[in-house]
C-alpha cells in the first residue's frame, strides 16, 4: 500500500468514527416505516403480498374441521363472540391444495427469471402470457416483461422510467387494447400517466396533471377504454386522456367521484362516512343510469363493486351480497375483505388454529369450495397473496416455484 | 414475534457500524442516515429469507453500496425516521492530509467512491467488490485506478495541514442533501 492509499485508509477509518450514533428506539421506528411502506404497497400495487399479524381484534368464526366449511355454515354452533379474537376462520386442517382442487386453473413455473432475478406477475395479457415486473439491477429502473407461461420465456416490453422528483413509484400497471399503462406522482403535486406498447418499445409520458397537494396521494383506477385511458385522482375526479397523449378531459359531473369499472364511476372513495358504503353510489357515464347500494343500520366497512357489496354485519360477521341487498351470504373469513371478492366470488383468507396461522386459502363463494395456497407461515406472519387488479390473476412464490392461478378458468 | 425481536436485536447491535459505513460511503450524516434507513427497511422486508439464507449484515452493506451508487435518492419516498445534527463532523478529523483527502473524496463520482470505500474501508478484494456492485473486476480496477489518480492530483504528497476546517464544510455543502 503506497502513501496515498495509506492516507485514504486512515482517512476513511477516522471519518467513520465521526459518524453520529443511531438514535434509540430505531427498531420501533423502522417497524413503523416498514408497515407504512407495506400499506402503501398494498394500495399501490395490486399483486403485492400482505403481511397478516396474529392477534387482530376482529371476531373470529369457527368453521370446524377440514375442509373450510361452506359459506353460511357454522358446524359448531358457537357464536363468534365466544370463539376468540383471531381475524380469520379457524380450521383443524387446511383444504386440499389449489392444484388438486382446480387443476385446470393452476400452474407452477420457476420463481426466478434470467440471472436469478425476482419477478412479480401483475396481470394476464392473454391466456398464456403474464405482464411481470423485474428488477433490472440496482443501477437501473425496473422493467416490464411479457412472460410466456408455456415457453417460460421473458420478452422485454419497456423500461419503467422514474423521473427526478418522483415520490410515488410506478403503480397500478393496467393492460388494455395493446398497451400497458401506469401512473407515478411527483413531489410538486403532479400525477403522471405512462403508456408502453405491449409489443415492446419506449414508455411514453401520456399526461402530467396537477393533483391535490396531499401527501402520498396520486392517481388510480386506470383503465384503457378504446384509444383513451380513463383514470381517477385519489382525492376525487375522473378523467380521460388519449393513449397517444393529448389533453386530459374531466368526465362531466365527476367531481369527488372515482372510476369503478368503466363506464361506471362512483363514490365515496377512500374516506367513507359512517352509514355509507365505498362505491355505494355509482353512475354509468354513458347512459346516465345510477344505482345506490342497500346498507342496513349498524353495518360497517361496506365496500361495493359494480354488482356486489361486502362488509361486516352489526354482529361482527362478514357478509357478501348483491347491491340491492339480496342473496346475502356469510363471508367465511369472519371479517370483510378490503375489496369485494374478485369476479364476485373469489376471496383469499388466512386460516387459524389455536392462535397460530395454518395457512392461506382461496375460497370460491359461488360453490363453497376452498383450496390451500401452499404459502408457508413464518411464525406470526404469513404472506397473503392478493388477486391482481385484473380480477383474474392470483400469483405468488412458494420456495423456488411461482404459483399462477387463472381465476377465469374456475367455472 | 421471533422475526421482530431478532431484527430489532440486529439493528441494536449493528446499527452504529452500518451508520459508520454509510457515513464514509455518502460523505455526510444525512445521506448516511438515509442509506442506513433504506437498507434496514429493505432488510426488514426480506428478513425471514435473509436470516435463513444469507448474512443480514452483508445484505445490508451490499444494499447500501448499491443504493449509494444508484443515486437512489431519486426514488426515495420517505423522510428519514430520525434527525441528525447539522454540523460538519469531519471537521474533527485529526490531521490536515485527512481533511484534504476527505474533501477530495467528495469530488469523486459515486461509483468510484464506493469502490474505494469497499477496498480501503471494508477491505474487500476486487473480486468481492465486483460482486457487491454487480460490475466486472476490470471495471473495479479501472474505477479504482481513476479514483486514485484524482485523489493523487487533489492531495499532493506533503500537503499537510494547509486548508483548515473550512474545506470540510465546503465538501459538506457540495454533497449535502437538497431539500
Amino acid at each position: 500500500m503506497n502513501d496515498l492509499e495509506e492516507t485514504l485508509r486512515r482517512t476513511l477509518g477516522n471519518a467513520a468514527e465521526q459518524a453520529p450514533r443511531l438514535p434509540g428506539g430505531l427498531p420501533e421506528r423502522l417497524e413503523t416505516g416498514y408497515r407504512r411502506r407495506r400499506r402503501r404497497a398494498r394500495t399501490a400495487l395490486a399483486a403485492a403480498a400482505v403481511v397478516v399479524v396474529a392477534g387482530g381484534t376482529a371476531a373470529g368464526l369457527r368453521v370446524g374441521a377440514s375442509p373450510v366449511a361452506a359459506p353460511g355454515t357454522d358446524p359448531t354452533g358457537v357464536s363468534s363472540a365466544t370463539v376468540g379474537t383471531e381475524p380469520g376462520p379457524r380450521a383443524d386442517a387446511l383444504p386440499e391444495p389449489v392444484g388438486t382442487v382446480w387443476p385446470q386453473a393452476v400452474r407452477t413455473v420457476p420463481a426466478t427469471g434470467p440471472d436469478g432475478r425476482d419477478f412479480e406477475p401483475l396481470a394476464f395479457i392473454d391466456d398464456r402470457t403474464l405482464l411481470v415486473t423485474m428488477n433490472a439491477g440496482f443501477r437501473k429502473n425496473d422493467a416490464l416483461y411479457a412472460y410466456d407461461l408455456d415457453g417460460r420465456t421473458f420478452r422485454k416490453i419497456a423500461d419503467v422510467p422514474i423521473p427526478v422528483g418522483t415520490v410515488i413509484s410506478p403503480s397500478d400497471f393496467t393492460v388494455g387494447n395493446g398497451h400497458v399503462v401506469w401512473w407515478t406522482a411527483s413531489a410538486d403535486a403532479f400525477g403522471q400517466i405512462w403508456s408502453a406498447p405491449l409489443a415492446g418499445g419506449e414508455a411514453r409520458l401520456v399526461a402530467d396533471k396537477k393533483i391535490a397537494d396531499v401527501p402520498d396521494k396520486g392517481l388510480g383506477s386506470l383503465a384503457v377504454i378504446g384509444d383513451r385511458i380513463a383514470f381517477s385522482e385519489q382525492e376525487g375526479g375522473v378523467y380521460t386522456v388519449p393513449v397517444q397523449g393529448g389533453t386530459v378531459e374531466a368526465v362531466p359531473d365527476s367531481a369527488g367521484m372515482h372510476l369503478l369499472d368503466w363506464p361506471w364511476i362512483g363514490g365515496p372513495g377512500l374516506r367513507v362516512p359512517a352509514g355509507e358504503a365505498r362505491f355505494g353510489r355509482i353512475r354509468n357515464v354513458e347512459t346516465g343510469e345510477t344505482d345506490t347500494a342497500v346498507i342496513r343500520p349498524g353495518e360497517r366497512s361496506v365496500t361495493c363493486d359494480r354488482t356486489t357489496c361486502s362488509g361486516t354485519s352489526p354482529g361482527g360477521r362478514g357478509f357478501h351480497r348483491l347491491r340491492d341487498g339480496s342473496q346475502e351470504k356469510e363471508l367465511p373469513g369472519g371479517i370483510s375483505p378490503v375489496e369485494p371478492p374478485a369476479r364476485g366470488r373469489f376471496h383469499v383468507v388466512t386460516v387459524w388454529n389455536e392462535g397460530s396461522i395454518l395457512g392461506v386459502v382461496l375460497q370460491d363463494l359461488a360453490t363453497g369450495t376452498s383450496g390451500g395456497l401452499g404459502v408457508r407461515p413464518e411464525g406470526r406472519y404469513v404472506r397473503k397473496p392478493r388477486i391482481g387488479r385484473d380480477g383474474r390473476l392470483l400469483a405468488y412464490p412458494v420456495g423456488d416455484e411461482m404459483y399462477v392461478i387463472d381465476l377465469a378458468k374456475i367455472q | 414475534m421471533e422475526a421482530d425481536s431478532r431484527f430489532a436485536e440486529f439493528v441494536a447491535e449493528r446499527g452504529d457500524a452500518l451508520l459508520r459505513y454509510g457515513y464514509v460511503l455518502a460523505g455526510n450524516p444525512h445521506d448516511a442516515a438515509d442509506l442506513v434507513q433504506e437498507a434496514l427497511l429493505k432488510l426488514r422486508a426480506a428478513w425471514p429469507r435473509v436470516r435463513l439464507k444469507e448474512n443480514p449484515e452483508s445484505y445490508a452493506r451490499t444494499t447500501m453500496a448499491r443504493l449509494h451508487v444508484a443515486a437512489w435518492r431519486l426514488r426515495r419516498r420517505e423522510q428519514p425516521a430520525w434527525d441528525l445534527p447539522e454540523r460538519a463532523h469531519h471537521d474533527a478529523l485529526p490531521s490536515g492530509d485527512e481533511q484534504a483527502m476527505w474533501r477530495a473524496l467528495a469530488g469523486l463520482p459515486r461509483r468510484q467512491r464506493a469502490v474505494l470505500v469497499l477496498r480501503y474501508y471494508e477491505q474487500l478484494s476486487d473480486a468481492e467488490i465486483a460482486g457487491v456492485l454487480g460490475i466486472s473486476r476490470e471495471t473495479v480496477r479501472s474505477q479504482a485506478s481513476r479514483a486514485l489518480d484524482k485523489l493523487r492530483a487533489a492531495v499532493p504528497e506533503g500537503n499537510g495541514s494547509g486548508r483548515g476546517p473550512r474545506s470540510g464544510e465546503r465538501a459538506a455543502a457540495r454533497t449535502g442533501r437538497v431539500r
